[in-house]
């Protein structure tokens, strides 16, 4: 199976990733991905189970033990990581 | 025998639209390369330029500009300026060398054009002139960064930058293609004299003779002072073809060129001089934000040059005032992190001072960007400086080729920022760089930023390593930290710093 590549922002980061994950990989596997890039690295430490994924145009969250391809997930999208519940109160970004 | 005075010969003696008998006038001024709006000859025969000098005089007067920047140049010699300027001034000689030299140099092409193919005979006198000083510009700026070898072996980018792949060295030559190479002879003279000379220039070039004064640089402030004093005689070559534009019935294709060029050139400067200003200049030199340069030296300017030429102000006017508070700190933070891929060494700019300043200066900056550092100045003073290393290639903008940014906390714009044309998806800094592509998707498809190359397999190995040798970057050109990660302990306790 190929590598999906794709652009992953996160709530309250300044930037977009370029990330690779296994065409194989879940949701869950594709957030662990992404979030170490970002968490406790630009923005402190949450925990993993807050930690949600969605296409950036879209609102809802994608299951994370979905297939990344089953989710809909195609190279070259783009994903966004956010916190659930918020961590501020605020309304997600 | 007495001379006549230039103004009593100049109109006639520059009269040079003569009646081609060999070819045919569109033979001699081919529309694409020369005007593609077919303005009538009579309308151009109004091209009058502002700004008339005799090839004696100019050569007379730049015999003399370059006499004095050589002679203060080896008077500064004597100093010992540069081997107690400190890191952040050779940091921003650094990116200034790098992205300029060359990008002077190649503009002689520019001027070139529009000397050879101008259809008003005033302007192709004036771009004559102005192809001669892009010469000296290119060379005396070469020549600086040269003598500056001694220092870091990083200053050799300022000649070898633009043949890399670098990501800025794509971003670089990917604007001039655009802005002023790859033009016909009109629209250079609207986007290159115009939007990005007459616009954005001075800003570098006055902002920055300012600041190395202040830094005590005479020599390089002497060196770009001169610089200016060409760059504001032949960026007029502009304005009086844009009149004449909006006389004669061409306001929309005028209007569309200022906009795109406007635009493209101020994401440039944005990278160039904001991150300068606001973050790499000492605490105590800096005399205005980026905000403030902009405000007087673009946003007022600007707007009262194109109100009195009949123009518009360009349809993202809005956006662009709210856009001078945030992008470049984005880019800021993205040179640090990413100061391994640049050829100059990255200060954060972020000391509890210097937040206090930026915080002065953009309200709610330690609430957005601010929360950015803490984590990042926690991580070093943690000891943990691997995680300020990146892991993968940021994400760049299909149109301008810089990293793709939002104000932390600030949603993104996905209507406005993607687009998928032909079967291939891309990706936007904003709706303006979207809508520039979208006028004109074919000059824009087939370009390949940092990115598409990695995805077509041209960066081996496929890693941030891979990426770092494919950019040209040897392991002692590499930026780091300009300061050793002082300014993450500043204020607290000594601790052991981690060196990079």
């Amino acid at each position: 199976m190929s590598d999906l590549p794709l652009l992953v922002s996160c709530e309250r980061d300044f930037l977009v990733h370029l990330v690779a994950v296994p065409s194989e990989a879940r949701v869950c596997d594709l957030i662990e991905a992404a979030a170490s890039l970002v968490v406790g690295v630009h923005l402190p430490d949450m925990p993993a189970s807050s930690i949600r994924l969605r296409k950036i145009d879209r609102h809802e969250a994608l299951p994370g033990d979905a297939n990344v391809v089953d989710a809909g997930i195609e190279p070259m999208d783009w994903v966004h990581l956010f916190f659930e519940p918020a961590s501020d109160g605020k309304p997600l970004q | 025998m007495t001379l006549l005075q230039r103004s009593d010969w100049y109109d006639v003696a520059r009269d040079t639209n003569w009646t081609p008998s060999f070819v045919a006038e569109a033979e001699l001024f081919p529309s694409d390369i020369s005007d593609p709006f077919d303005m009538p000859k009579a309308a151009w025969a109004e091209y009058d330029e502002p700004y008339k000098v005799s090839y004696a005089e100019y050569v007379k007067v730049q015999r003399e500009k370059d006499a004095g920047v050589y002679a203060v140049n080896t008077a500064a010699a004597r100093t010992r300026f540069m081997e107690e300027a400190g890191q952040r001034w050779h940091s921003v000689l650094k990116l200034h060398f790098g992205a300029v030299c060359l990008a002077e140099s190649s503009s002689q092409i520019s001027e070139g054009r529009m000397a050879r193919f101008g259809r008003a005979p005033g302007m192709r006198n004036m771009a004559t002139f102005g192809l001669l000083d892009e010469i000296r510009h290119g060379q005396a700026q070469l020549y600086f960064a040269h003598e500056s070898l001694r220092y870091s072996p990083q200053f050799n980018f300022a000649h070898k930058l633009l043949g890399t792949q670098e990501w800025g060295a794509i971003m670089t030559r990917s604007t001039l293609d655009d802005v002023f190479l790859g033009r016909d002879a009109v629209t250079t003279a609207i986007m290159l004299t115009f939007a990005f000379e007459t616009g954005f220039t001075n800003m570098q070039f006055i902002g920055l003779a300012g600041d190395a004064a202040e830094a005590g640089d005479t020599s390089f402030s002497n060196l770009i002072s001169s610089i200016q004093t060409d760059e504001s005689r032949h960026a007029q070559i502009g304005a009086p073809l844009l009149k004449l534009m909006v006389k004669n019935g061409y306001k929309a294709e005028a209007q569309k060129a200022v906009d795109i060029g406007f635009w493209r050139t101020y994401r440039f400067f944005t990278l160039l001089t904001g991150t300068v200003i606001d973050y790499f200049m000492p605490l105590e030199k800096r005399t205005s934000s980026f905000k403030e340069f902009m405000e007087e030296w673009i946003v007022d300017q600007f707007e009262r040059t194109l109100l009195d030429m009949g123009l518009d102000l360009p349809w993202y006017w809005d956006f662009f005032l709210e856009d001078i508070n945030s992008f470049h700190h984005g880019m800021q933070i993205g040179w640090w992190l990413y100061r391994d891929t640049v050829w100059f060494d990255v200060p954060a700019g972020v000391s509890p001072a210097e937040r206090e300043w930026l915080e002065a200066k953009y309200p709610g900056w330690n609430d957005s960007w601010g929360r950015l550092w803490d984590q990042i100045g926690e991580n070093i003073r943690a000891g943990k400086t691997d995680l300020t290393v990146p892991k993968t290639l940021p994400v760049v903008c299909s149109f301008n080729n810089l990293p793709l940014v939002t104000t932390p906390g600030k949603s993104w714009d996905p209507q406005g920022q993607m687009l998928t044309y032909k079967g291939k998806k891309y990706y936007f800094q904003s709706h303006v760089e979207k809508w520039i592509f979208e006028q004109d998707p074919e000059r824009y498809a087939a370009h390949q930023t940092l990115i598409d190359q990695f995805l077509a397999g041209k960066i081996q190995p496929p890693n941030y390593e891979g990426a770092l040798n494919y950019m040209g970057l040897s392991p002692v050109e590499r930026g780091k930290d300009a300061e050793n990660y002082a300014w993450a302990f500043a204020g607290r306790e000594p601790r052991k710093m981690a060196a990079e």
